[in-house]
């Protein structure tokens, strides 16, 4: 008993002790601000995103890019003169973080802008946090057509999938006539509306949805039951939307089962970890994307502008492998914002109303110009597997 | 089309029943859910795939190392974290929280060594299908109804003709008794570990070389749907595993093609329905009584 | 020295003492009784002999050598078994297989051999040999614990209660049963309530109670003394 008691206080002691050191971290970081007014010492961005979880690759590639881009701004000098300085914190991709890192981040009244999340559901659950602080939330990549109009300081550099999703279903239907068309999708926010904004365009245009079959993410990897159902209906196209080793599964699956019809994917199956899962079954497949590819094997058909080959290197050289069409717009997202603050300095609505001026510019991601609606608009860049590697699409 | 369903639930159930099949030799011979079934299941087929790709291919030396391996974590495991509890006479719910913590240790340890992409695993085993009509059986679906047949008659075996089976059955049921009888029970329970644990790395590897992919997830993902075919078979009955595992793979597999978001809560129905009448499980035995 | 030799052994539960420091001798070839009444440590005391509890102190000697840390494994291997309070048979298995599990230390030759020796001794357990063990009488079932204990060939046996919850006629059977098994060349240490009949079968009794052995005496003193007889034999 006396032992145990013991125990329990020295337990409860150092529980203490490490909380209050816990508690000294930030304290003393909100001390260096305000010793002085530092307004002058540094430009403060915030990142968040997930670095670890299911979704981590994309989270680091992106915030890759975006140190790489504040990295060569503070080699030369910072903007006018000022350094950038970047917090970063992840998100896991659960938007419940999300929004946790929201209320920190608008917390510290130093911090102009925030990039993040990756996914529409991490952004969509911080955009009212944002929102309601008035700090701009620059999204690189989310897609979901609520998003920029979670109110004025949302910025997304993904085209939303109302245009995406539209524009894909235009391709189909422009390159292989008013066919059959089936698909299988994940249920998450951005899979639900990716089908049903592609389905719809897809009625519209003269084709025919022969059946939708939906999954849930991580629940299961064998789609054999949904994947015979589809191929009773004996579709002629059959479109994947899902992350890339759900995509390798279902496609491996549906090969095996002798499903028999022109598979097409989006972007998301755009990297070199998709062809090695997804063998010699990805052979043939059609990849619509409206963001570009950087693979060295599909740059060798491709002409890049002379920023974008920059970045192409300088991205390979500092991390050692290659960028990817996500790091590439957390790039442009990075230099958006710094362009933005050069032009207004340390205000947040003045970098807002700047960000929302920008027409035309020539990022590494493709010509980008914000609408009205804070939406950017592009043309699709689209690509067909062959030999094992991504070549520019060619109708056949 | 309903023939095809039926043979992708069949297969589905089987990749059920091999994780179940280990699952239940623990609970039958110790009443413990070992929570950390799951992770030496995803370990065996992580080590296989690393062993193969470090030895250049070679598949089946990198499989029995691997089943060594596992085989060995579980025996440490047990001889480590749960021969004290046992000692101290602590109450059950002590060693299955153990075996949570030991199942999340293994699953991160994995997950910082690997990382948390899904990897390839390389088809060593090209067999084909063949066409029946319009249904479509791959010889690789064939093997692993097979081999979760083979292990639980193998697995029978052990236990019903073999002197060690016969102790591991005395220490399922009266474990001091069963010391009154000279068996060494700590090592009569890490040896039980040490079978379940390279019966989890069987099915392990075999689900990574059917699908070519293994993430280090697929314990946790497989986990909740093995341990409801356990309970529906009857949990601590072996041929229950075996049934169990078929019947939610079937059940799933129709289930999704009627309605694919609500698979999994038809399958977990159907369990909750067998339950209300058959509290044991469908093969299990009414009473689970101790002299 | 004591073929059975327990010296100043206190058995801690926690923070009760359940043995306080008591000494036990059993002879070769004895039957020796304790008696006592419930909660006095019987059962602790046998227990702890087989190394199925830990003690806190004191030293059991058994056959020249020192079991006081030994698992039970080992004991057992040396010679020493216990058929324990409430038979503790193993209900799904049948009697044949409770039986063959008492040899588990043995070669399959001396199996068979205490197989026969078994089976003579106990022909209803022979009868009922593929019956699940679950489903036998308690009598049947008290006899199904000491034929397994037996099946090791025990220098010493002990039985804790073997006639708890019998009716008279099965306890007077077990009671010639344990003479024939003492008579066979297997020393018996004895723990009873029935304190009048396991004296009638003993050379030497003790009597514990509350961890401590108030007595220890010939048998014949036991069963005759006034105050043994009121306090265990209920009266006259």
């Amino acid at each position: 008993m006396k032992n145990k008691s013991k125990m329990l206080g020295l337990l409860i002691s150092i529980c203490l002790m490490l909380s209050v050191l816990a508690g000294c971290g930030p304290a003393s970081e909100a001390n260096n601000g305000q010793a002085g007014s530092d307004k002058g010492k540094s430009y403060k961005l915030a990142f968040f995103g997930p670095l670890s979880g299911d979704a981590m690759q994309y989270g680091v590639a992106i915030k890759n890019a975006v140190e790489l881009e504040i990295r060569k701004v503070n080699d030369a000098g910072g903007i006018n003169g000022v350094p950038v300085e970047l917090k970063v914190f992840d998100d896991k991709n659960d938007p419940k973080e999300s929004v946790n890192i929201a209320n920190k981040i608008v917390s510290d009244p130093e911090i102009l802008v925030a990039i993040g999340s990756f996914t529409s559901s991490c952004s969509l659950a911080a955009a009212p946090v944002f929102q309601k602080n008035q700090v701009p939330l620059f999204s690189p990549t989310a897609s979901h057509p609520d998003f920029p109009f979670a109110g004025d300081y949302m910025f997304t550099l993904a085209m939303t999938q109302k245009l995406e999703s539209k524009k894909f279903a235009e391709f189909v239907i422009e390159q292989f006539g008013p066919k059959k068309v089936a698909t299988i999708y994940q249920n998450t926010d951005y899979g639900v509306t990716a089908n049903d904004i592609f389905v719809n365009r897809i009625k519209e245009l003269g084709g025919t949805v022969t059946g939708s079959e939906q999954f849930i993410s991580g629940q299961t990897k064998d789609y054999s039951p949904l994947i015979s159902n589809i191929k009773a209906q004996q579709p002629d196209i059959f479109y994947v939307i899902g992350s890339y080793s759900e995509a390798a599964q279902i496609i491996q699956q549906a090969k095996a089962l002798d499903l028999k019809a022109q598979y097409i994917g989006n972007g998301q199956l755009i990297r070199e970890d998709f062809l090695k899962l997804a063998g010699a079954n990805g052979e043939g497949l059609v990849v619509m994307s409206s963001i570009p590819v950087f693979l060295s094997s599909a740059l060798e058909h491709q002409k890049l502008s002379a920023n974008t080959e920059a970045f192409v290197n300088d991205f390979k050289k500092a991390y050692q492998v290659e960028a990817d069409g996500f790091s590439a717009m957390g790039y442009d997202s990075a230099s958006l914002i710094v362009d933005a603050i050069q032009k207004a300095g340390a205000d947040k609505k003045g970098i807002r109303d700047a960000l929302a001026q920008t027409k035309n510019y020539a990022g590494v991601s493709g010509n980008l110009s914000f609408m009205d609606t804070r939406e950017v608009e592009r043309s699709l860049i689209n690509y067909r597997v062959k030999d094992g590697t991504f070549i520019p699409y060619v109708r056949e | 089309m309903f023939i095809q369903q039926l043979v992708n639930g069949l297969t589905i159930g089987s990749t059920y029943a091999l994780v179940a099949i280990g699952f239940t030799l623990i609970f039958g011979v110790l009443e413990l859910i070992n929570f950390a079934h799951g992770s030496f299941y995803m370990v065996g087929a992580y080590f296989t795939l690393m062993l193969m790709l470090a030895m250049g291919g070679n598949f089946v030396l990198a499989f029995i190392i691997s089943l060594a391996l596992t085989g060995a974590l579980g025996a440490m495991m047990d001889h480590f974290a749960l021969r004290r509890i046992r000692e101290r006479r602590a109450t059950k719910d002590a060693a299955l929280i153990s075996t949570i913590g030991i199942a999340t240790v293994i699953d991160h340890s994995v997950l910082e060594f690997f990382g948390s992409e899904t990897k390839s695993f390389p088809a060593v085993l090209n067999l084909g299908k063949i066409t029946v009509g319009n249904t479509i059986i791959s010889y690789m679906q064939i093997l692993i109804f097979a081999v979760a047949v083979i292990l639980m008659g193998l697995l029978t075996f052990i236990l019903y003709k073999t002197r060690i089976g016969k102790a591991m059955r005395a220490v399922s049921q009266n474990m001091d008794a069963a010391k009154l009888m000279g068996i060494n029970v700590n090592f009569v329970i890490s040896f039980t570990f040490l079978v379940a644990s390279v019966l989890a790395a069987i099915a392990g590897t075999m689900v990574g070389m059917y699908y070519q992919a293994i993430e280090v997830t697929m314990g946790f993902a497989i986990g909740m749907k093995s341990f409801a075919a356990a309970v529906l078979g009857g949990i601590s009955v072996l041929p229950g595993a075996m049934l169990g595992g078929l019947i939610i793979g079937v059940v799933e597999a129709l289930g999704a093609s009627i309605s694919s978001g609500y698979r999994d809560a038809i399958a977990f129905a159907v369990l909750i329905i067998v339950l209300v009448f058959k509290p044991s499980g469908l093969l299990g035995k009414k009473h689970n009584n101790k002299v | 020295m004591a073929f059975l030799n327990i010296e100043n052994l206190t058995v801690n539960y926690g923070n009760i003492k359940a043995l306080k420091g008591i000494d036990i001798e059993v002879e070769k070839n004895e039957i020796v009784t304790l008696i006592g009444s419930n909660g006095a440590g019987k059962t602790t005391t046998m227990n702890t002999i087989a190394g199925l509890k830990r003690s806190s102190g004191g030293r059991i000697m058994f056959d020249g050598e020192d079991i006081t840390q030994m698992g039970t494994p080992q004991i057992v291997k040396k010679g020493l078994t216990l058929s324990p309070e409430g038979r503790q048979v193993f209900p799904k298995l049948s009697v044949f297989e409770n039986i063959e599990l008492g040899a588990y230390t043995r070669s399959k030759k001396e199996r068979d051999e205490m197989l026969e020796v078994v089976y003579d001794l106990f022909p209803k357990l022979k009868e009922r040999r593929s019956q699940s063990a679950g489903t036998l009488s308690g009598g049947e079932q008290q006899m199904l614990a000491v034929g397994r204990a037996l099946m090791c060939k025990p220098k010493l046996l002990m039985l804790d209660e073997p006639s708890l919850g019998l009716a008279p006629l099965i306890v007077k059977e077990i009671f010639d049963l344990i003479v024939r098994i003492n008579k066979l060349g297997t020393t018996i240490l004895l723990v009873e309530q029935n304190a009048r009949m396991a004296l009638a079968i003993s050379q030497r009794g003790y009597v514990l109670e509350t961890g401590k052995i108030i007595l220890k005496a010939d048998a014949d003193y036991l069963l005759n003394s006034e105050e043994v007889k009121n306090a265990y034999l209920g009266g006259v």
